[in-house]
């Protein structure tokens, strides 16, 4: 990777120049990543007035009758929140061509072509096979529905102030809740449709070839060279999609990274990769574009959600893990490369592989430093995964085990979609707490990126260059690309609170299901993929043993996870229960 | 001649593991995973529970999987109806977040260059 060797760090030029904004991988991340979030915003932001207009037409339809007590949600609560759930701005024309067009290869099972290919007599009997569950699923889903009426009904008539008629028809309304959730994935099953992603994945290479070769050739470099490797970068990156879709690696919690790293990997360490298709290994370049991307989905309102003893969770627990973790690597663990042990840090404390990606990159470490964090949150989340909930089940005392189990997952498993996958063992409930748990834990990414880049920057670099660094010279080396990730962050959760004050909810069908899933979200994957293949065909089994060496990474990681665990489960446990209980009481 | 000898040895040996990992590869996704769930049922049940509530256990982020925004609309539902003077910039919640950005700042002083 360019510009991440010890002494090509140390010669960054000392004076500004203007040309590096269009020079320099750092500043065309920030204005490609700009170009699309300002693509998605043109597409997007004119459909405000009518998704306004639906917004309020639903409250004023439901919200009446919903908001008749507030000692449960009602079926017409759940009605009314199902309805404005289903108001978002990529459902036109231009988002649902965007969504086909940047789609991943499918899941599959044992066949690997239906990650690109499905026959109409395939998609048939996959619908058949899901008509049947659906059925069966939606018959059970119409009697608790009609029970759940009932019990409504009974608390209704004695104005919803007989608090045992009241807890049961709120039991009898969460059943029918889950159960129709689990009838509304299925309505998606009996959907399913023949597909051919083999044209839309030809062109989608091309257009991604043209959209990076545009900067490759302003920065200087040669156009058709890239071009013509970038077909290689890609192709591995199918392959490693096509890997992470089968369906039972995938429900293991196993993405593209790791596939990314080992595929490239296997051909840098045996056949090598061929030298027409260098010019494309550019980890840097893609791994920051989608960086100032993931900077939009950072919306800071999403904070506020679940109130105080989340934020205390996810957000004072993981910093004291951080800066602990950090000191015990360098002055117990003597990790050699603060890089190093600073990637792995966040990628335990605070969102595995996402954290891992922006703080390699805040900090300029090396493409092995980021490939061991990588591979240590893989093995640990799928570990801690089933160990957790076993745990949860087995020693928390029954009333705990919802709020409690699932905010220490939450906090303390690396990935959303683990914590997800581990926290539905324990219910619907504790799912959703875990979940928004790690979601605040996600928006932690952009401070904790930030305070990285600062403490290399001034501290770090400094010590390196063995002088004091003034004001210029900081800004000289700062990571520009972090300021693209914050300033897109700030701009969005700006956007998201202003149409959650227009109507509520606004915020979720205009920025979440418009410019981050219509958008942001889509090409942010394919962008890491491409970076994921680039670190691995940049890497040599040597280097990656040397940083590895005595088994210190592991080491930290598992004191850091360890303390983690501890921690976050003592806070989890006093906020939860001793200082906000009404709140809990209200989950 | 023993060089060109050697060189072509090498390559057939590089190619050799390449297709050595390539297969490896294609007998753990195809073989190996599907015959480890029916084996640790730990696993299996993390599968099935994913598979019926449409979960995506391979998703990095929140935004890469719908159950975030469901979750998200859930707890906060929740404590807008039942909870609501504990929602918002609360005066907890700003101290929390005060102290988070405390934590960071004494550590950023106090941490080893």
């Amino acid at each position: 990777m360019a510009g991440k060797d010890p002494e090509k760090r140390a010669i960054s030029p000392e004076r500004w120049e203007w040309s590096r904004l269009l020079r320099t991988k750092d500043w065309w991340a920030v204005w490609l990543g700009f170009l699309l979030l300002s693509i998605g915003s043109a597409i997007y932001f004119p459909k405000a007035a009518d998704v306004r207009e639906k917004l309020e037409a639903i409250d004023a339809r439901y919200s009446e009758h919903a908001m008749r007590t507030h000692k449960f949600k009602t079926i017409s609560f759940y009605q009314m929140s199902d309805e404005k759930q289903k108001v978002k701005a990529k459902d036109g024309p231009a988002g649902r061509f965007l969504t086909k067009f940047l789609k991943k290869p499918r899941e599959w099972t044992g066949n690997p072509l239906d990650a690109f290919l499905l026959s109409e007599e395939k998609a048939a009997d996959k619908r058949r096979t899901a008509l049947v569950k659906y059925e069966r699923a939606h018959v059970v889903e119409r009697a608790l529905f009609d029970t759940a009426s009932a019990m409504e009904k009974a608390a209704e008539t004695l104005s919803f102030e007989d608090g045992d008629l009241n807890g049961k028809a709120d039991s009898a309304i969460s059943k029918w809740r889950n159960s129709h959730m689990k009838v509304l994935k299925l309505e998606k099953d009996i959907k399913i449709e023949k597909y051919n992603q083999v044209g839309y994945l030809a062109a989608l290479g091309i257009t991604f070839a043209l959209f990076f070769g545009f900067g490759v050739k302003v920065m200087g470099e040669s156009f058709s060279a890239f071009v013509k490797g970038f077909g290689f970068i890609f192709a591995v990156g199918l392959v490693a999609y096509v890997c992470a879709g089968e369906s039972v690696l995938k429900y293991y919690g196993i993405g593209y990274a790791p596939w990314a790293i080992a595929l490239g990997l296997l051909i840098s360490n045996t056949v090598g990769l061929p030298g027409w298709a260098k010019p494309a290994v550019q980890t840097e370049y893609y791994i920051k574009t989608g960086l100032v991307l993931l900077g939009a989905e950072i919306l800071f309102e999403k904070i506020l959600f679940i109130g105080a003893p989340g934020v205390f969770v996810a957000w004072v627990v993981t910093p004291v893990v951080w800066l602990s973790t950090y000191w015990f690597g360098q002055r117990v663990v003597g990790i050699a490369s603060k890089r190093l042990n600073a990637t792995i840090c966040s990628d335990m404390s605070v969102c595995g592989i996402s954290a891992a990606i922006a703080t390699a990159e805040a900090c300029r470490a090396k493409d092995e430093e980021l490939t061991i964090a990588v591979g240590l949150s893989q093995i640990f989340t799928a570990i801690m995964g089933v160990v957790l909930p076993l745990i949860i089940t087995l020693s928390f005392p029954l009333d705990k085990q919802i709020v409690l189990g699932g905010a220490w997952m939450g906090g303390t498993i690396d990935s959303t979609g683990s914590v997800t996958a581990a926290s539905a063992l324990l219910g619907e409930k504790a799912l959703y707490i875990a979940a928004t748990i790690k979601m605040i834990q996600n928006i932690l990414i952009g401070v904790i990126a930030f305070f990285v880049a600062i403490h290399f920057t001034v501290k770090v670099e400094s010590e390196e260059t063995n002088h004091r660094m003034n004001i210029r010279e900081i800004w000289n080396r700062f990571p520009k690309f972090v300021l693209g990730f914050m300033a897109s962050s700030v701009i969005f959760s700006h956007l998201y609170s202003y149409f959650n004050a227009q109507a509520g909810g606004m915020g979720y069908s205009m920025i979440d299901q418009g410019v981050v899933k219509g958008m942001a979200d889509l090409f942010r994957g394919w962008f890491f993929c491409f970076s994921f293949v680039s670190i691995g065909l940049s890497i040599n089994f040597r280097n990656l043993r040397k940083h590895f060496a005595g088994g210190k990474p592991l080491i930290l990681y598992a004191v850091g996870q360890s303390f983690n665990l501890i921690l976050t489960l003592a806070v989890a446990y006093v906020m939860f229960y001793l200082a906000f209980p009404s709140l809990t009481a209200a989950l | 001649m023993s060089r060109h000898g050697n060189k072509k040895r090498s390559g057939l040996r590089v190619w050799g593991l390449f297709a050595l990992g390539v297969v490896g590869i294609g007998v753990f996704v195809l073989f190996v995973s599907p015959w480890i769930e029916h084996r640790v049922p730990a696993l299996a049940n993390v599968a099935r529970i994913s598979k019926e509530m449409g979960i995506a256990p391979d998703a990095y982020f929140y935004a890469e999987t719908e159950i975030s925004y469901d979750s998200e609309r859930y707890v906060k539902e929740s404590l807008e109806l039942k909870a609501p003077e504990q929602m918002g910039m609360t005066l907890p919640v700003a101290a929390a977040i005060f102290l988070s950005l405390l934590i960071l700042w004494v550590g950023y002083k106090i941490l080893p260059p």
